[in-house]
């Protein structure tokens, strides 16, 4: 599904990917883990073609194609899908002809209105999010939660193959971020062989997308992968061994 | 409310409005002088629709009254003066531009007297690498007390358009509220990045931004809305 290569990215000349490697097959959940400013985030927005950072070498592989020079907008209508950490405020923009907008992209023909509005609201409500929302301009005056809401909701509607999970977990409350969780493992369950990312500085919402990896980040680059208890691991014991080890790698 | 239509066809150079109306102005390709006379009392919203225009239209408007306009220019090279003449009136004034040529926009407002109120909004897209000029002057003159002057200018380049905005503000009375913004860009390119991952082309993001930035401000009701957005629509941008 996604892969990178010994991928290296800068952002003017600050080095953040650090030869990169990573391989998600078809239907495995993958989480990241790593402290702040380890370039989680920007990771994320390399894989969705995000002008501002540079790759100085590797590649992107998604589906057995290299994907690097490709368009954002290309890239997302192929099945990637990032819900971001800060999802922003569109003024003026409503969300359901945006929505509406997203999914003539990827049909020939344009999807029905009736067929659309029945299908939005259903996924409204599964989501527990208020009719209105939908009508509204995109996040303006939507809480941190809400707008995660509204990230999932475009799951629901766009279904894509490859979807990263920026620090979904952060703004929701517990209750509805286990409304969320639910509404994405139903959507894995439908799509078996959709592949996910999770980038999380917490386990929690582990306990709710089990994850089959655990990679723990540090400087850039993978320093250790495990299983589902890695992430346990490191929330009982900090960052801190591993980030020893990475130190270690980077005076050798 | 009684309504008027004036469009290239109406011969007229002044209009006099001693009750309640609106107004749809609907110009193309002219030049012309239009003098809006607006009597003590009097709610006036007005609609303009002006295409490849380069005309003067002032507005002299009397005391307590209330004035709404909403103004779509494409490819126009007009000037607007509003007169605040008495107390106690107040107008809305939106204009959004599309721009393809060298063209410039003057607007004038004046506040002449207290209790005044303007809020004023210039949206401008300029498509292509042409030159594109706001003049905006506010003056609130000395009698102006408690009166209230807000400017909103913002153009949004396209294509590498050379835009310019020439605020100008007097202020001859300390004991008034007046502020003007002024910003020549492109749309965030963070707005444009998150539309992108959604699956939008560069020209979708485009369009919906243009939209929400030429009428997200405006005062219409749903028929002008969809008038305005098919207008927009057909735009080549
Ligand atoms: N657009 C940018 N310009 C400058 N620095 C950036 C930019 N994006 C990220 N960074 C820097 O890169 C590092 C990694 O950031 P980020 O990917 O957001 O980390 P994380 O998500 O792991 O907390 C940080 O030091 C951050 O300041
Ligand atoms: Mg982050």
């Amino acid at each position: 599904m996604l892969k990178t290569e010994n991928l290296n990215v800068t952002v003017g000349d600050k080095k953040i990917l650090n030869n990169f490697n990573i391989d998600i097959k078809d239907g495995e959940i993958h989480a990241i883990m790593g402290p702040n400013g380890t370039g989680k985030s920007t990771l994320s927005k390399v894989i969705m073609g995000n002008k501002n950072y540079n790759i100085e070498s590797g590649n992107i592989i998604f589906d057995g194609e290299v994907i690097n020079d490709l368009s954002t907008d290309e890239r997302a209508r192929r099945g990637l899908f990032i819900s971001m950490q800060n999802p922003i405020s569109i003024e003026g923009v409503q969300n359901s002809e945006f929505l509406k907008t997203a999914i003539n992209a990827r049909r020939e023909s344009p999807v029905g209105l009736y067929e659309f509005m029945k299908t939005i609201k259903c996924a409204a409500e599964e989501l527990d999010m208020k009719e209105e929302m939908i009508h509204r301009a995109i996040n303006v005056g939507a809480s941190g939660g809400e707008r995660k809401k509204n990230e999932v909701l475009q799951i629901k509607l766009l279904k894509p193959s490859f979807i990263i999970l920026d620090e979904l977990d952060s703004g929701l409350d517990i209750d509805s971020l286990k409304t969320v969780c639910e509404n994405i493992n139903s959507y894995l369950k439908e799509n078996p062989s959709t592949s996910v990312l999770i980038i999380t500085h917490y386990p929690r919402i582990l306990e709710y997308i089990k994850p089959h990896f655990v990679h723990m980040m540090i400087c850039g680059k993978i320093v250790k992968t495990g299983d589902y208890n890695l992430a346990f691991d490191i929330e009982k014991n900090g960052y801190s061994d591993t980030f020893t080890i990475s130190e270690n790698e980077k005076n050798e | 409310m009684n309504k008027l239509i004036i469009d290239n066809s109406v011969n007229i150079e002044e209009i006099i409005v001693d009750s309640d109306m609106d107004i749809t102005i609907s110009f193309n390709d002219c030049k012309r002088n239009l003098n809006i006379q607006v009597m003590p009392g009097v709610c006036l919203k007005i609609f303009d629709i002006s295409n490849n225009t380069n005309n003067s239209i002032v507005y002299n408007i009397a005391e307590s009254c209330s004035v709404v306009i909403n103004k779509l220019s494409i490819n126009c090279s007009d000037t607007v003066d509003v007169n605040l003449n008495d107390m106690n009136s107040n107008i809305k004034f939106y204009s959004s531009i599309i721009n393809y040529e060298d063209n410039e926009y003057k607007q004038n407002i004046n506040h002449n007297d207290k209790d005044s109120i303007s809020k004023i909004i210039n949206h401008c897209i300029n498509v292509y690498d042409n030159k594109f000029k706001f003049i905006v002057n506010g003056t609130i003159k000395k009698d102006s007390i408690n009166s209230s002057f807000k400017q909103d200018n913002k153009i949004i380049n396209i294509n590498n358009g050379k835009s310019f905005i020439l605020p100008n503000l007097i202020v001859d009375n300390n004991d008034i509220d007046a502020s003007h913004s002024a910003y020549i860009g492109t749309f965030d390119e963070d707005l444009i990045f998150y539309m992108m991952t959604r699956g939008l082309s560069l020209k979708e993001c485009n369009s919906l931004l243009i939209k929400s930035f030429l009428l997200g401000s405006m005062d219409l009701d749903d028929r002008q809305r969809d008038i305005l957005n098919s207008i927009i629509e057909k735009v080549n941008m």
